[in-house]
């Protein structure tokens, strides 16, 4: 297994700027979810910055997981989730942006078994820098950091529903922290909902693929006692024909203590 | 003593503290800003840096101003604030680096020990300057003309036909555009029959067409002209010079469209370049004051006839048949002005005409026109602008007749006002003059009105021969598919008072009005229905007033001949495309039995649209013949990764008349073909792959490459882009697998 954290900070706007801001790239969109019927799509990236950069594409198993404590890219494992790397054929894998330049990145997935399966796209952005002439190998391909944006792309082969289990980790007046873990092939995208007595008390949403800490913002800490948490299928971007594809789990209940 | 005293005890002060001075050494700094470079000057004391604000700032695109010690920089959004270190200069601000450092945040990045300063939206001025915009969209553009004017010697047929019924019986008629014979044939056949043949070379610059027709069974004849073919075209670049504040940013849009974008130079002046087309332009110039201040926009007319022809250019028309033969030249004085004359010669009688077409302001358009020996002249003005449209005309031959008119219109609001007149004196003696305003109020809420006035008043050598008056007063309501109005109408022979009203379907129209007319007592009316197919058109009409019952019934539309029928209900007979994108198994370029149209494949046609056929092919109509269109395929509706259009992702075509053009987009799988450059003694970026030295492919950071080719033999070249030095040769076979290539610069010397 080859575990390795990175700062898991994926922004809505996936808008990456380095150091001093010299090139920024944009992925759209952030995420993607395909089924059998669409096997196929696109990413488009936009260099925002004023610098050309070189990107590199790769697909990589994994999944954004979390531990008790933290969020981040884990790679070689996605729990009950299948390898999409494997067939999945994208272009172009490379290539070089201009200031304001853009670029469409095409995907197809090829036949793959009942489930889902997931792949990391990192689109791994570089400075291009100036040519200079006298200036050595070395120097040149060294002085330059790699900034690596990471977009989920996830296929649903047929349908199903997630099973999900959870467990409160913490809490403070204004938010309550969740555990969730899924133990199927389905991946759930949706909104989690903490409700006590009928009453909802707040709502967040999350894509859980093998495990993820959530935190839900409340109107009011519930009482001690029981609570239960509700699953929907609104999840931002998400097509609704995919949403209709994966059934929404059933509510789970849980001691509020 | 006193003052002596002073200055002593002054100088002991300054003596008495320590003396210092500062070592600078003057270091070039390489300041690298978006799209460009400049070498700005920079100091070193054995700590700090200091650089130069003043070079600086303005290659950042700021407005600097210096005085004494204080330094500002300037744009539409920030002031920065500086103090220069040491005493003060002419035109030149040391500033600690860590001064600008903290003033302008992350945006700077400064590398010490490249001595590099690297800006990334700093300024306005860089955020604005966009590359788009630096590559005007109006300016010829770079997509491939792939598919230029084609013959044949059967390209397809368009008729359009019409058939006429009323109190005169049947009248049919037809014409019919084909592309035939390498060219073009056009028939009317109906009342007056007719043919023409024209032979078209759209590219040329001194025979753009020679056409034989044939006219009415009386005589035929022989066209040879230049004239461009194509009417949508750059008349010229037209340099527009205006004031703003000073150094603001000023903005060119037509269409919404950024064409050019300048800053005001400091006393506030500035130079746009704008595309002038043929036909009408409305510019808008966006001036946005440094500070934050509000934009301001301008808008601008340009009106260009088709009269005027380009600087510098000649055109000629010559026509011959057996009864006269003409020859006409218009030359281009100036983008202006242009002047024009024509010689014809007709049953033994010769004419000569001459003429000037001028636009002494953008939106005016005044032609002059005098025939000799017949003594006629004629001249004509029109201005067009957003709001308002005046055309004016005058005919007169010697003191046989004068023949004025206008026609104006202009729009405020919800109110549009109308003013039609024509004046003719004949021999001095008779003068008739019409005049008709009206006006019309439409508001957004549906209301309508419309008020109108005419006169019609015959004047004869001692007395008023004729007098008339008109008027017609209708109030109600008017929507996108429903209209329904209370009229009165008072003509020379009636006086109406009704209804009238108008509803469109989606296929089906109808319109109606009932009245009374006061001057008969009796019942008026009409009705008229438009039904449309996709075969044609039909339209019935019936009256009745005071001189009986009248009805008249047509049926139009056109058909489009090819390998299939298409009809269509318009009388359209342009041209059409017809874009065929099919997956080319075997890569020969032609489209064979097993290769499917791919209908998910879709593209945008510049100026107009595509409608997706039943067999998958995308369909545009009412193309303007010889006009040069740009096409350009939506990647992104590419399904395939690996699939790639033959023709490239843009490409222009030209629209034949009478055609309907088939294009035909291969699309074809490319193999991946990775590679890799070691032995390197040089920065990667300096390298470049040449493909059997057409192609070219980047060399990345890493020293890798990659390339999409056909299955085939290829000879790669890695080139020295500064010294464009070969340093190695490697061939390589693609087959339909991924191919991996590795070319070592110390081993494979070409």
């Amino acid at each position: 297994m080859i575990r390795i954290l990175l700062l898991c900070f994926i922004p809505s706007l996936w808008t990456v700027h380095q150091g001093a801001a010299q090139a920024a790239l944009s992925v759209t969109p952030a995420y993607a979810v395909v089924t059998d019927q669409q096997p196929y799509g696109t990413f488009a990236l936009k260099n925002q910055g004023t610098e050309s950069v070189e990107i590199t594409i790769h697909a990589r198993f994994g999944v954004i997981a979390s531990t008790d404590s933290m969020t981040a890219v884990v790679l070689g494992e996605a729990g009950h989730l299948g390898d999409l790397s494997t067939q999945l054929i994208f272009f172009p894998d490379r290539c070089i942006l201009p200031p304001g330049g853009e670029q469409i990145v095409r995907y197809r997935i090829q036949e793959a078994p009942q489930g889902g399966h997931i792949t990391l796209m990192h689109f791994a952005m570089q400075e291009r820098g100036a040519i200079v002439e006298g200036q050595i190998p070395a120097v040149a391909s060294g002085l330059s950091i790699v900034y690596n944006l990471v977009a989920p792309l996830v296929y649903l082969q047929g349908t199903g529903v997630p099973e999900l289990s959870a467990k409160v980790v913490g809490s403070s007046p204004k938010e309550m922290q969740v555990y969730l873990e899924n133990h199927s092939p389905w991946p759930f995208f949706g909104g989690i909902r903490v409700l006590q007595d009928g009453v909802q008390l707040g709502r967040s949403e999350s894509a859980i693929y093998t495990s993820r800490r959530i935190y839900i913002p409340v109107s009011t800490l519930p009482a001690h006692g029981s609570i239960s948490l509700e699953f929907d299928s609104k999840y931002t971007g998400l097509p609704r024909a995919v949403a209709q594809g994966l059934g929404v789990p059933p509510a789970i209940q849980l001691k509020f203590d | 003593m006193r003052k002596s005293g002073r200055v002593i005890l002054l100088m002991l002060l300054i003596l008495s503290q320590p003396a210092t001075a500062q070592v600078l050494m003057e270091v070039p700094l390489l300041l690298q800003v978006h799209g460009q470079e400049h070498l700005i000057r920079a100091w070193y004391d054995g700590e700090a840096f200091l650089v130069d604000a003043n070079e600086l700032f303005q290659n950042l695109g700021f407005i600097v101003q210096i005085h004494g010690r204080e330094f500002k920089a300037l744009d539409t959004r920030h002031e920065h604030r500086l103090i220069c270190a040491g005493l003060p200069e002419t035109n030149s601000c040391k500033v600690p680096m860590q001064d600008v450092l903290k003033r302008l945040g992350s945006r700077l990045r400064f590398d010490e020990t490249r001595l590099q300063l690297r800006a990334s939206s700093v300024a306005t001025t860089f955020d604005l300057r966009i590359p788009e915009a630096q590559q005007p969209p109006w300016s010829k553009r770079s997509a491939p003309h792939l598919f230029g004017h084609s013959r044949h010697l059967w390209g397809g047929m368009m008729a359009s036909w019409h058939i006429r019924h009323d109190a005169h019986g049947v009248q049919p008629s037809l014409r019919v555009l084909s592309s035939a014979l390498l060219g073009t044939i056009e028939a009317e056949l109906g009342t007056r029959s007719a043919w023409s043949y024209r032979y078209a070379m759209p590219e040329s610059k001194w025979l753009s067409q020679i056409a034989v027709n044939h006219e009415a069974a009386s005589f035929s004849g022989i066209t040879l002209t230049n004239i461009p073919l194509a009417r949508q075209y750059l008349q010229h670049m037209r340099t527009f010079e205006g004031e703003a504040t000073a150094y603001a940013l000023v903005q060119a849009r037509l269409s919404g469209e950024l064409i050019d974008q300048v800053q005001a130079d400091a006393n506030g002046g500035y130079r746009l370049t704008t595309p002038k087309w043929y036909g009408t332009t409305t510019l808008e110039v966006r001036t946005q004051p440094l500070g934050g201040q509000r934009e301001i926009t301008h808008l601008y007319h340009f009106f260009t006839p088709a009269s005027l022809v380009p600087s510098g250019h000649l055109y000629y028309r010559v026509h011959a048949n057996r009864e006269d033969y003409a020859l006409e030249l218009q030359y281009g004085l100036r983008h202006w002005w242009t002047l024009s004359s024509r010689f014809s010669r007709q049953h033994d009688r010769t004419d000569l005409t001459a003429a000037v077409t001028l636009t002494p302001v953008s939106y005016l358009a005044v032609e002059a026109e005098l025939q000799y020996p017949a003594g006629r002249w004629h001249a004509g003005l029109e201005l067009w602008r957003n709001q308002v449209q005046v055309r004016a005309q005058i005919d007169t031959k010697y003191s046989e007749y004068i023949h004025s008119s206008i026609t104006a219109s202009g729009r405020k609001g919800p109110l549009t006002l109308w003013l039609r007149g024509t004046q003719l004196t004949v021999a001095r003696q008779i003068r008739q003059l019409m005049l008709a305003p009206a006006i019309w109020l439409h508001h957004r809420s549906g209301l309508l009105m419309q008020a109108s006035w005419g006169i019609d008043h015959l004047h004869g050598p001692s007395r008023d021969l004729e007098r008339h008056q008109r008027w017609r007063f209708a109030p109600g309501w008017s929507f996108s598919r429903a209209r329904l109005l209370a009229f009165a109408d008072r003509n020379v022979d009636h006086q109406v008072y009704g209804i009238e009203a108008m509803v469109i379907f989606r296929h089906q129209s109808l319109t109606f009005s009932a009245g009374w007319d006061a001057d008969h007592d009796q019942v008026v009316g009409s009705v008229n229905v438009m039904i449309t197919s996709g075969a044609g058109s039909l339209v019935a009409r019936a009256r009745r007033d005071a001189r009986g019952i009248t009805h008249a019934q047509y049926a139009q539309g056109s058909i489009h001949f090819g390998k299939r029928l298409n009809p269509s209900s318009s009388r359209h007979l342009g041209s059409a495309a017809e874009l065929r994108i099919f997956e080319d198994k075997n890569r020969n370029g032609i489209q064979d039995e097993k290769e499917p149209l791919l209908p998910y494949i879709t593209a945008q046609l510049s100026q107009s649209g595509w409608t997706l056929l039943k067999s998958g092919a995308l369909y545009a109509a009412h193309l303007e013949p010889y006009q040069r269109y740009q096409v350009r395929l939506l990647e992104a509706s590419i399904r395939d990764p690996l699939l790639h259009p033959a023709t490239g992702f843009e490409f222009s075509f030209t629209a034949d008349p009478g055609q309907r053009k088939l294009i035909h987009i291969p699309m074809q799988y490319l193999v991946p073909v990775m590679g890799t450059i070691t032995g390197l003694d040089r920065a990667p970026l300096r390298l470049q792959i040449l493909v059997d030295q057409e192609d070219t492919a980047e060399v990345y950071r890493d020293g890798g490459f990659t390339l999409h080719l056909l299955p085939g033999t290829y000879t790669l070249l890695v080139a020295d882009r500064l010294t464009q030095e070969i340093l190695a040769e490697q061939m390589i076979k693609v087959t339909k697998e991924p191919h991996h290539v590795v070319i070592n610069l110390d081993q494979d010397m070409p």
